[in-house]
């Protein structure tokens, strides 16, 4: 349904964001979390973003709303949203963009939720925030959103705080939330990591089948490619900080062709091949403060030759489908910036 | 436990604890007044203060019971001006405080109620005292003022000279107490807003006195009930000394001069009362933690400060 | 405990300390209090030696020299830098002695919290069931009644039977029994709760089936690890147990008006403030604020530095 993303202009863009920490001592350095992170995302497009913990996927999603923690900040880099820069607003205005324009869906309900108030509360104190209406209007409109994410007997839920219902229905509701005021994109972050294997699945095709049917677009962050492997458009995977390959979501799980795709793809358990053990890619992410200039992946990789100790892969613009590697692009005629 | 059974458990742990404070009270009255004769034995003792009579007064020659509970009112009105004083202090430079914590006004805020802490309440008394009274002569330093009488209670809050006694005293002790729960506010305010469920009302763009309001101080009140709770004893000790100073005709004055006086009757049925109302403070203060735990305590319990994977 | 995690754990103990030596000059307040509270230890610890005058050798006093101001002012007089009392004596010598004073019951009755807390926290978290419960409820009511409280009652009434000069006699020692006594509940709490969280670690299982002691585990194993928050909380109440013996000796229940105790002094000073001789009660007043002050200011210091969150971390 979505327009082709060469025609239309960029929901989100965002260029080059590099994010650090403020060191708790005066004499070290800084160190960069987020380096020189840069993706586009298209109205009603959905994206997924995965890549292990500690790369720095919720980072990513919380620098976008602007919303750090007390001592992350935006070194360099920007985050253009419906044509803004988000990090130039000053918080009044970023307080109508937020929930307004670009909705949240968190990890782990039960903790994201607070537990002493009752579901209608919350979700009216989000929907009064926005919109100058009567509370009984925006009960109505709490009532629509409850029943669009199939949560039987709403009027009953409103009464009831978090911890009456089911671990299934909290995400449903905090889903409610993120579209209750009908934004033009939705963060997802792990939205289902915290629920059973049974319920994943179904949380996911809610969630993207409500973004198509609205004209949504999704940011999907999940660290199981396999989780979004059917549910997005497009598909990005970070490592140690940056975008290592990017592409359409089909093309880049048949062909991956950063080596560390390649490894996350391998390790995934093949009902084909039962008995077989299972691939893990040897060594670990490096920490932020043990990254150099050479490529972060050197370490693990199969493939590393000399280049990639010397000096840090850079990632190509205009490709559909790309990846930050030597190998890859080398092999390339064109080098890019 | 069902709510009867729980009542029941409480009011026999009670009962118990107040034998015990009376046996305890026969032996001290036996320590004081050692020449007064043993008209009666312990049994006799504990019988006659479960019919309610504490004994009679060696100084001032009137019931026990009716000493103390005239001097009872002078102190509770000092106790509430005090609670008063310190709830009006501590909201608004709580919030401030946790609001825009680096401010160069918080800061110094918190630098205050950290000497606060390290200033003994006799000592900002004999302050109060020197520069209102002694230099500038615009408060009174001792007694009560004029009191106007409400049947049994002698009110001192009805007339201007008795709010005029009330100030010093009652700004004394709130000083003493206001750095504890400012101190506690800010903790609680700060740790709440770094929590998970407030992350996701910013996320959301909920307005941020909203967000103050219903999850910073609503979530907050818990511990700062229970923290009341639990200074109920200082409070009480500090009035003594606050009385003491001011020259206070409260319970805690009465304590001081029957000590000195070696009255020990007066000392007995004093300790068995003290006991009833700390019983009966802690009960009040359970209620209340029961009543709000349903809606606050699960905050607490489930509360997630760690920020996602 | 396998070797290794025995020896990584003394070496990660020994690299703490010197990087709190470093956190501590980043500091400036920390560094300052740090020096006043020394210097107070030592003006305490020497005050016999450092004093000019002796505040109980009645000889020394003079009734002439009562009621003198601060050397600097007009009437006073270079012998007694900061005043005299209404009896005569030196300000300063007395206040010396006071600091020494409430430094000696400090250190007394928190070393007696310290050892009974502690003992009755391991136990109750070690052992559980019937102990956990009884030491529990034991600590919540003295909790509820406060250790103040409760030393005013205790004390006030040994007075009354005992009679003042008696009472005085004993006094400093019933001053830190009841101190003492009375504060241990802040302690075991801690330590119970430390020592619940450490139990189900696997050192201890380790130790378990290696053979050793109860007793042995607890105090070798268990109680290392839980060393930091004990030593902000003796810390603390260093002031609160200074704090509580100047407000008994206000009162007249703790130190004798006689003896050099800097609540005494600011009590008996009182009276005089309100003729305009302000100096007999605020020179001892701000030599306590000082006192309770640093130690206040060390032991903040101390507790952000010993914070868990923050080993491990490069200065």
């Amino acid at each position: 349904m979505s327009l082709s993303p060469i025609q239309s202009q960029a929901l989100l863009k965002v260029s080059n964001l590099h994010v650090n920490f403020a060191s708790r001592w005066p004499q070290e350095p800084n160190v960069d979390v987020l380096r020189g992170v840069s993706f586009e995302l298209h109205r009603g497009e959905r994206l997924a973003l995965v890549g292990e913990s500690g790369a720095g996927k919720s980072l990513l999603a919380t620098s976008i709303i602007q919303l750090f923690d007390a001592s992350a900040r935006i070194r360099q880099g920007q985050v253009e949203f419906e044509g803004q820069d988000l990090a130039q607003l000053n918080s009044k205005q970023l307080r109508q963009v937020r929930g307004r324009r670009i909705g949240m869906v968190f990890q782990d309900p039960m903790t994201n939720l607070n537990p002493s108030l009752t579901l209608e509360q919350q979700l009216l104190q989000v929907i009064l925030s926005h919109r100058k209406i009567s509370r009984s209007e925006a009960r109505l409109v709490a009532l629509h959103k409850l029943r669009q994410v199939h949560i039987p007997a709403p009027e009953t839920r409103l009464r009831q705080y978090p911890h009456q219902i089911s671990a299934g229905q909290r995400q449903r509701v905090t889903i409610a939330m993120a579209l209750a005021l009908e934004p033009a994109l939705i963060i997802a972050d792990e939205p289902t990591s915290a629920l059973d294997v049974t319920m994943q699945a179904e949380i996911i095709s809610l969630l993207t089948h409500l973004c198509h049917s609205n004209g949504v677009a999704l940011l999907l962050i999940s660290h199981d490619l396999s989780l979004v492997a059917h549910a997005t458009d497009r598909c990005l995977i970070m490592y140690a900080g940056q975008i290592v390959e990017q592409g359409a979501t089909k093309n880049l799980i048949n062909d991956a062709q950063h080596p560390y795709t390649q490894g996350l793809i391998r390790a995934l358990p093949q009902m084909s091949s039962p008995g077989q053990l299972l691939y893990q890619i040897p060594g670990q992410m490096p920490l932020a403060q043990e990254l150099g200039h050479q490529c972060a992946f050197a370490n693990r990789c199969e493939h590393a030759f000399k280049a990639c100790w010397q000096q840090q892969p850079s990632m190509p613009i205009n490709q559909d489908h790309s990846a930050r590697c030597h190998l890859v692009n080398d092999a390339r005629p064109e080098e890019a910036s | 436990m069902s709510l009867g059974a729980s009542l029941l458990h409480r009011l026999a742990m009670s009962g118990l604890i107040l034998l015990l404070v009376a046996m305890l009270s026969y032996w001290v009255l036996g320590l004081i007044s050692p020449n007064q004769p043993s008209e009666f034995g312990l049994a006799q003792y504990l019988l006659q203060v479960s019919s309610g009579n504490l004994g009679q007064s060696q100084f001032y020659h009137r019931p026990n019971l009716q000493v103390i509970l005239q001097a009872l009112p002078a102190t509770f009105e000092l106790a509430l001006i005090t609670c008063a004083l310190v709830i009006a202090a501590v909201l608004p430079l709580g919030l401030y405080t946790a609001i825009a914590p680096q401010h160069k006004l918080a800061r110094s805020i918190m630098a205050v109620s950290l000497l606060g802490i390290s200033l003994p309440v006799f000592l900002t008394g004999s302050l109060m005292v020197y520069f209102f009274a002694v230099e500038l002569n615009w408060l009174p330093t001792f007694g009560r003022g004029e009191t106007v009488a409400i049947g049994p209670w002698q009110s001192g809050l009805l007339s201007v000279s008795g709010w005029q006694h009330i100030m010093l005293p009652a700004i004394t002790l709130s000083l003493a107490l206001l750095p504890l729960f400012l101190r506690l506010l800010r903790a609680e305010l700060l740790q709440v807003m770094h929590s998970n469920p407030v992350r996701l009302a910013q996320a959301m763009g909920v307005s941020p006195w909203r967000i103050w309001l219903s999850y910073g101080l609503r979530n907050a009140t818990l511990p700062m009930i229970t923290m009341a709770g639990l200074q109920f004893g200082t409070l009480v000790a500090y009035t003594i000394v606050a009385e003491s100073l001011f020259q206070w005709p409260g319970a805690g004055s009465l304590f001081m001069q029957a000590i000195n006086r070696g009255d020990g009757p007066l000392v007995a049925a004093y300790l068995i009362i003290v006991a009833a109302i700390f019983l009966l403070i802690s009960a009040f203060t359970d209620l209340a933690c029961g009543l709000l735990n349903p809606h606050l305590a699960p905050w607490h319990a489930s509360n997630g400060n760690t920020h996602g994977s | 405990m396998n070797a290794a995690q025995y020896h990584g754990h003394h070496v990660w103990r020994r690299f703490r300390r010197q990087q709190l030596w470093r956190q501590l000059k980043a500091n400036k307040v920390a560094m300052l209090s740090s020096c006043v509270l020394l210097l107070l230890l030592l003006i305490g610890l020497l005050a016999p030696w450092l004093s000019p005058f002796d505040p109980a050798d009645l000889t020394q006093q003079s009734i002439m020299d009562a009621e003198l101001p601060p050397a600097w002012y007009g009437q006073g007089d270079s012998r007694y830098l900061l005043g005299t009392d209404g009896l005569g004596r030196d300000l300063l010598s007395s206040v010396m002695h006071g600091i020494r004073t409430s430094l000696w019951v400090g250190f007394w009755a928190v070393l007696l919290q310290l050892c009974l807390g502690t003992i009755l926290g391991l136990c109750a978290g070690y052992f559980g069931g019937w102990a956990d419960r009884i030491v529990m409820r034991l600590a919540d009511l003295q909790l509820t009644f406060s250790s103040l409280m409760l030393a005013i009652l205790v004390l006030a009434i040994t007075r009354a039977a005992m009679g003042p000069q008696e009472y005085h006699l004993w006094s400093p020692w019933l001053l830190v029994l009841v101190l003492g006594l009375a504060d241990w509940p802040q302690y075991a709490r801690t330590l119970r709760a430390s020592v619940l969280n450490e139990k189900h670690k696997d050192y201890v299982a380790a130790a378990q089936v290696l053979g050793f002691s109860s007793r042995h585990i607890m105090v070798l194993h268990i109680l290392p690890n839980t060393l930091s928050p004990l030593l902000v909380i003796a810390t603390l109440q260093v002031a609160h147990v200074i704090l509580a013996e100047a407000a008994l000796s206000f009162l007249g229940i703790g130190m004798a008006y006689g003896n050099p105790s800097l609540g005494g002094m600011i009590g008996s000073g009182f009276e005089y403030m309100l003729s305009g001789l302000w100096w007999i009660t605020l020179v001892p007043g701000l030599a306590l604020v000082l006192l309770l002050l640093s130690i206040n200011l060390v032991a903040d210091w101390l507790r952000d530095a010993l914070d868990p969150k923050n080993i491990g971390q490069r200065p």
